[in-house]
C-alpha cells in the first residue's frame, strides 16, 4: 500500500469515528429512554438499558401526550398544505409569467430573507392579537404561510421548465390555470415535494411562535408540550428521554425517507442563488 | 396614455393574479411587520405608557451595559461560529467525497439529522449528557482522572453553547459543499496526480479555488444564521448564567415579552437587521474575488 493510499484510509477512518460521535447522543437519548427513573441518575451509568423499560413511554401517555401529537400532525399537515398550494402559485408566476412588477416582487421576497424572524415576533404577535389568532391553531398555520424562502427555492425549480413546453400549451388553448395546474405543478414534483418536507419539519420543530400563541396545555403541540416535563419539580430524565424521543423520531423518518428532495432543495438554493 | 396603461396591466393580470395570495400574506406577516417594528422603535411602547421618543430608545440602549453585553456575546458567536462551520464542513465533505456514492449520503444522512431534531429534544438530550452531576460527559472525564467540569458555567456557557450549536447546523454545509464538490470535474486531479501532487495539495490548489463561490454562499448563510440563532439559547441557557450567553435576540424577546418594552425591544430589532446587513454585504465585497475558469 503506498502513501497516498494510507492517507485516504485513514481519513476514511477518521469520518467514520466523527459520525459515530455524532449519532452517539442520539443513541444516549435513545438508550436513557428505556431506563427507570433510578438507572437513568445512576453513576456508573449503564451504557445500554440492563433492564430495559417501556414506563418512561407509558408514563408520557398520562400526560397529554397523545393529543400533544395530533396537534402536531393536524397544524404540521395544514401549514404544509397551505405552504404548497399558494407558494406554488406564487412560484410559478415569478418563474414564467413574464411581467413588469415580478421582478421587484420576487426582490422584495430575496431581500426580506435577510430579516431575522425572531426580530418579527413583536410585529407578528400584534397583528396575532388583532386577528383574534391567539390560542388558535389557525394562529400557528397562517403566519408560516407567508414563507419567502421557499417561493425563492420553487422559482429556481420552475425556471428550469423549458419555455417551449409552456408555449406549445398555449398554442393549443391552455388556459394560464391550466397551465399551472396540468403543466408546472406536475413538472416540478422534486420541488415541491421538497418545501412540502421543508416546511412540514419546520412547523413541527417550531417552537418559539407556538410558545407564544398558544396558551392552555390541551392544544399545546408536541415540543412545547415535551417542554414543559422539566417543570415538575423532580426532573425525570427517562421521562424527558422518552419525550424527546418522541418529538424528534417523526421528523427523523420523515427526512431519511425523503433525503433526496432536502438534498435537492438545499443545492438548488446554494447553486443558483 | 392612461389606456395603454390599462390594456398593459389587464394583459399582465395573470402575472399578479397568480403572486397575489402569497403576496397578500407577505404583507401581513413580513412587510407590515417590518415597517410597524421601525416605526415602534421610535415610540415609548410600554404597558404603561406610549408616545413619541425620537431616537430615545436607540440611545438608551448604546448606553445600557447589559445591551452592549449582548452585542458582544452575539459577535462573539459568529466569530467562532462560522470559522468552524466553514472549517469542519469542508473537511468532512473532503472525506466524504472519498467513499462510494450510496455511503456519501449515509453519511450526508448523519450529519444532517441534528438539523431535523427538534430543538427541545436537543436541548434535553446535550443538557442531559453535561449534567455536573450524573452527566455522561463528566462520568467518562472521571476515567482520565480529570476533575469534572461545569460545562455551563459563566465563562464556559458561551462556548459550549456554540458547540452545540454547531452540531446542529454542519449539515446545511456539509451537503451544499459535497454537491459542489462532485461538480468538479475529476480531470483536473488526474492531471495534477500525474504532476505528483500529494492528497493534501491537490485539494489546497484545485477544491479550495474551485469551490470558493461555494465557500462564500456558505460563510454568508452561516453567518446570517449564526446572528439569527435564538430558539436553541433560549432553551439551552436561557440566555445566563448571569448574561453570559444573553444574545441581542434573546434580550429582545425577554424585553418584549417579560418587560413589556416594545420600543426598546424593536429598536434592537433595529439595530440588530442594520448589523447582518452590513456585514452580509461586507463579506459579499471582500470574499468576492472573480476567479475566472
Amino acid at each position: 500500500m503506498n502513501k497516498s493510499n494510507l492517507i485516504v484510509v485513514m481519513l476514511k477512518l477518521l469520518l467514520v469515528i466523527a459520525a459515530v460521535l455524532f449519532l452517539f447522543p442520539f443513541y444516549w437519548m435513545i438508550s436513557s429512554s428505556f431506563k427507570e427513573m433510578s438507572i437513568a441518575f445512576q453513576i456508573p451509568p449503564q451504557f445500554y438499558p440492563h433492564h430495559p423499560t417501556l414506563n418512561n413511554y407509558i408514563k408520557l401517555l398520562d400526560t397529554n401526550a397523545a393529543k400533544w401529537f395530533l396537534n402536531s400532525v393536524f397544524v404540521s399537515a395544514s401549514t404544509t398544505l397551505a405552504v404548497v398550494f399558494i407558494t406554488s402559485m406564487a412560484a410559478y408566476s415569478l418563474a414564467k409569467i413574464n411581467f413588469r412588477a415580478g421582478k421587484f416582487i420576487f426582490s422584495i421576497f430575496v431581500g426580506s430573507m435577510t430579516i431575522p424572524g425572531a426580530a418579527l415576533l413583536i410585529p407578528q404577535f400584534k397583528i396575532a392579537i388583532e386577528l383574534n389568532l391567539i390560542n388558535t391553531y389557525l394562529g400557528l398555520i397562517v403566519p408560516a404561510i407567508a414563507a419567502p424562502y421557499m417561493i425563492f427555492l420553487l422559482r429556481q425549480f420552475m425556471k428550469t421548465v423549458p419555455q417551449e413546453v409552456l408555449e406549445s400549451a398555449k398554442m393549443d388553448g391552455c388556459s394560464e390555470m391550466g397551465i399551472y395546474y396540468r403543466i408546472m405543478l406536475p413538472l416540478s414534483t422534486p420541488g415541491l415535494a421538497a418545501i412540502a418536507i421543508f416546511t412540514f419539519v419546520q412547523s413541527w420543530n417550531d417552537y418559539i411562535w407556538q410558545l407564544l400563541i398558544i396558551k392552555n396545555t390541551e392544544m399545546m403541540t408536541l415540543p412545547l408540550g415535551v417542554a414543559t416535563l422539566i417543570d415538575a419539580e423532580a426532573v425525570d430524565w427517562g421521562l424527558i428521554m422518552a419525550g424527546s424521543v418522541v418529538t424528534s423520531l417523526p421528523v427523523v423518518i420523515i427526512f431519511i425517507s425523503f433525503q433526496k428532495y432536502f438534498v435537492q432543495g438545499l443545492t438548488v438554493g446554494a447553486v443558483k442563488g | 396614455m392612461l389606456k395603454r396603461e390599462f390594456n398593459l396591466l389587464y394583459k399582465e393580470r395573470y402575472g399578479f393574479l397568480f403572486v397575489a395570495p402569497a403576496l397578500l400574506f407577505f404583507a401581513l406577516f413580513y412587510l407590515y411587520p417590518i415597517l410597524d417594528a421601525i416605526k415602534v422603535s421610535f415610540y415609548k411602547y410600554t404597558y404603561y405608557s406610549s408616545g413619541w421618543a425620537g431616537i430615545g430608545n436607540y440611545q438608551s440602549l448604546l448606553q445600557d451595559d447589559v445591551f452592549l453585553r449582548s452585542v458582544k456575546n452575539t459577535l462573539l458567536i459568529v466569530i467562532m461560529f462560522v470559522p468552524a462551520t466553514l472549517i469542519i464542513s469542508f473537511i468532512l465533505s473532503i472525506f466524504i467525497s472519498l467513499f462510494r456514492t450510496r455511503l456519501q449520503s449515509v453519511f450526508k444522512a448523519v450529519f444532517y439529522i441534528p438539523a431535523v431534531t427538534s430543538i427541545v429534544s436537543i436541548t434535553f438530550m446535550w443538557q442531559y449528557l453535561l449534567n455536573y452531576d450524573f452527566g455522561l460527559l463528566n462520568f467518562l472525564l472521571g476515567l482520565f482522572d480529570i476533575d469534572k467540569v461545569n460545562f455551563l458555567s459563566y465563562d464556559r456557557a458561551i462556548v459550549t453553547t456554540t458547540v452545540v450549536v454547531l452540531t446542529i447546523s454542519l449539515g446545511g454545509p456539509i451537503v451544499i459543499l459535497s454537491a459542489a464538490l462532485g461538480g468538479i470535474p475529476v480531470s483536473y486531479y488526474e492531471a495534477a496526480e500525474l504532476d505528483g501532487a500529494s492528497f493534501w495539495r491537490k485539494h489546497i490548489r484545485i477544491t479550495l479555488p474551485m469551490m470558493k463561490p461555494t465557500i462564500l454562499f456558505v460563510a454568508v448563510t452561516s453567518t446570517i444564521g449564526a446572528f439569527q440563532l435564538f430558539a436553541i439559547i433560549l432553551l439551552f441557557t436561557a440566555g445566563g448564567p448571569n448574561y453570559a450567553t444573553t444574545t441581542i435576540l434573546l434580550l429582545l424577546y425577554q424585553e418584549a415579552f417579560v418587560n413589556g418594552d416594545y420600543g426598546r425591544a424593536n429598536a434592537m430589532a433595529v439595530i440588530l437587521s442594520i448589523i447582518i446587513v452590513i456585514i452580509a454585504w461586507l463579506q459579499f465585497k471582500f470574499l468576492r474575488t472573480d476567479i475566472e475558469y
